[in-house]
């Protein structure tokens, strides 16, 4: 893949103040979200999905979103920039110090994009069928008055970075043209062609082979280390989140279950769910059968009372049913567990 | 539970096909010359780079597009001139699950059209009751309650919807299943109960399955052999522990090398070779 170049900060980007090699800043954070709720109206009248969450980046920091399908990982993506005027959405989410949620639909707009890079799981929402791809991706920057030529020359790079083949030329291809990865790829050229201070990427390397994925790793790796990106990266993929995530966050049925610095999280799992998430990755070093956590996910609309994992959970005792555990700090880690796991226990490996 | 051993007759036999897109002045060769078999019982995956026409071959081999050369048999059969009754056998028996769970799924239709749409046009449920019990029943093979009958795509997750798509495979009961990436959108737990859906229906009635895959943990556990693909052409070929153990192409030893390991020291060392490789190339 020689195609990687460098990035070409200087000309890409001239207004974030790049800190001097070697000085350590202290991280402030970009985003501090808290007791983030979010419900939709159903036949059955409002569910909760999101039900009380927090999560802090910081700049220059990858924090990871892990959890089972259906956990609420897209609709807390969704809800941070407002995108779906179903939601009903409460809380606070300050981003630099700004509350998004007393915003008016002008100021949110001009935050997207320029401050906020967003990719969002299903790539065909996001692509315009009738546009060219080109034309799209040269858009993230053309709105916040990039001149049509810049626009275009950080387009083909930013595509070409990511691996598109002939990405020149593939500028003209309209989305229906490009595979199934190839356009999820475009998606988060769209998210990060303007530098934001801040990418949410929802799922962004499901269609791309591990080579790809790699490479749009380092990518994202070269803008956090060059201009202090800070990103929150939704995944289900816990292999992937290893290398990659500097924190997680582990959520369960709309709430926080334990978040922590990635070694101790891997090392020294304390909530029986992320024990259970990290037994269960599939390995192509080892033999044996998949392990899956019994049971399936809780749905929000029928979320068990107390821990909403305790029916799942070989730990779980009499409170676990009724009383609903508070986030504590446990080591490095916040976790919400009436019987954690300690760390002589270990977690599956 | 391991995949068992396939039969010999194939139910679908593919050769030579290739695809070119983008006309005369800037022709993209997508697939080139690809062949491969599946007999009952068989479960192939098929790996490679993203861009590589793995999607093209599915589109091609279930007529959804047209290929340029090569030929399809089904039973033995060539497709291409095969009888009405031929044709509408095939169209049943093979069914495909499509890489993009969310385009794939009509927006207006609720789930229960959506999964049942397929026993109206084959004739596969006599009453109305029929066909409910049918759509229930397999949505409950793919982890979803009853409730879910009246509600819209928009309002599932992307698992939700992955899951959706394969009920719909399902509800024909075909005998070959043709998956673009029927699982990447899924966790393990919901992984592993299609993965053993799968193999359960492998087990008891002989289903073929052509598994398209980024996960080659996944492919590794699931699957009998594997077909590994790059720039449109099939590089390597054979029973998974043989490309696996001993990958003999460059390009799948790289892929190989590129699996993230779940340790975050080991993961980081890994990475950070890697990249200092890709620089000195
Ligand atoms: N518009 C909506 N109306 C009602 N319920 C919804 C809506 N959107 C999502 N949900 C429900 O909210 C829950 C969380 O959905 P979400 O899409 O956030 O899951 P997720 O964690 O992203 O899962 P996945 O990994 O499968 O993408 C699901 O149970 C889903 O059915
Ligand atoms: N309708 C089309 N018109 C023009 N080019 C196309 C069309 N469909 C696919 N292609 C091109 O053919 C090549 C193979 O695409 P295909 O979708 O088969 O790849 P894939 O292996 O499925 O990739 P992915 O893993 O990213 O889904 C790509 O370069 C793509 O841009
Ligand atoms: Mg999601
Ligand atoms: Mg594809």
């Amino acid at each position: 893949m020689s195609r990687t170049k460098g990035l070409d900060i200087v000309s890409l980007n001239t207004e974030v103040p790049v800190p001097a090699p070697g000085e350590r800043v202290t991280p402030r954070p970009v985003l501090e979200v808290s007791d983030l709720r979010v419900s939709y109206p159903t036949v059955a009248g409002p569910v909760e999905i999101v039900s009380g969450f927090d999560l802090t980046v910081a700049k220059g920091e990858r924090v990871a979103l892990v959890g089972e399908s259906g956990s609420g990982k897209s609709v807390t993506a969704r809800a941070l920039l407002r995108l779906d005027h179903r939601a009903t959405v409460s809380g606070r989410i300050l981003l630099d110090g700004t509350d998004l949620l007393t915003l008016s639909g002008a100021e949110m707009r001009a935050r997207r994009g320029r401050r906020i890079g967003l990719m969002l799981q299903d790539p065909m929402t996001t692509l315009n069928p009738v546009r060219t791809i080109g034309s799209q991706v040269m858009e993230a920057l053309r709105v916040h008055g990039v001149g049509r030529a810049e626009a275009r020359r950080r387009s083909v790079e930013t595509l070409d970075m990511l691996g598109i083949p002939d990405a020149a030329r593939r500028m003209r291809s309209y989305p229906h043209e490009f595979s199934g990865g190839m356009r999820q790829r475009v998606c988060l050229a769209m998210a990060i062609v303007a530098h934001p201070d801040l990418l949410i990427a929802d799922e962004p390397t499901t269609a791309l082979d591990v080579r790809v994925q790699e490479q749009v790793l380092s990518l994202i790796d070269s803008l956090v280390d060059e201009i202090g990106m800070g990103v929150v990266l939704i995944t289900h993929d816990l292999g992937l989140v290893a290398g990659f995530a500097d924190r997680v966050s582990v959520m369960y049925a709309g709430r926080g279950v334990e978040r922590g610095p990635v070694r101790e999280l891997y090392r020294t799992p304390r909530h029986p769910y992320t024990a259970g998430l990290l037994a269960s990755v599939p390995r192509v070093d080892r033999d044996g059968a998949l392990a899956p956590i019994a049971g399936s996910p809780a749905q929000p609309a029928s979320r068990p009372g107390g821990c909403a994992f305790h029916p799942r959970c070989a730990r779980a005792e009499s409170d676990c049913a009724t009383v609903l555990p508070e986030p504590r700090r446990i080591g490095a880690a916040d976790v919400a567990c009436h019987h954690p796991l300690t760390a002589a226990e270990e977690g599956p490996r | 539970m391991t995949p068992s051993t396939p039969e010999a007759t194939p139910i679908l036999d593919v050769r030579g096909l290739t695809k070119t897109f983008g006309g005369r002045r800037a022709p993209q060769r997508a697939v080139d010359d690809v062949s491969f078999s599946v007999g009952p019982g068989a479960i192939l995956g098929i790996v490679g780079e993203s861009g590589s026409g793995k999607s093209t071959t599915l589109r091609c081999v279930v007529g959804l597009e047209r290929a340029d050369a090569g030929e399809v048999l089904f039973d033995g059969q060539p497709l291409a001139g095969a009888d009405r009754e031929t044709r509408r056998r095939f169209r049943r028996d093979v069914q495909m699950v499509f890489q993009d769970p969310y385009s794939s799924l009509n927006p207006r239709m609720t789930v229960e059209a959506i999964v049942g749409e397929g026993l109206d046009i084959h004739r596969a449920a006599a009453t109305k009751q029929a066909r409910r019990d049918r759509v229930v029943e397999v949505l409950g093979l793919v982890g979803l309650e009853a409730t879910v009958l009246d509600r819209f795509p928009r309002s599932f997750s992307g698992g939700q919807r992955q899951r959706i798509a394969i009920a719909r495979a399902l509800a024909v009961g075909p005998r070959v299943l043709v998956c673009d990436e029927p699982v990447s959108a899924l966790d393990v737990s919901v992984q592993a109960q299609v993965v053993n859906l799968l193999l359960d229906m492998q087990q008891r009635l002989g289903l073929a399955v052509v598994f398209v895959a980024h996960d080659l943990a996944l492919v590794r556990h699931l699957c009998h052999d594997v077909m590994v693909m790059q720039h449109g052409v099939v590089v390597e070929n054979g029973p998974c522990a043989g490309v696996f153990d001993d990958p003999q192409h460059d390009y799948t030893r790289s892929l190989l090398a590129a699996i993230p390991i779940p340790e975050p020291d080991r993961d980081r060392a890994r990475r950070a070779e890697a990249a200092s490789a890709r620089r000195s190339a």
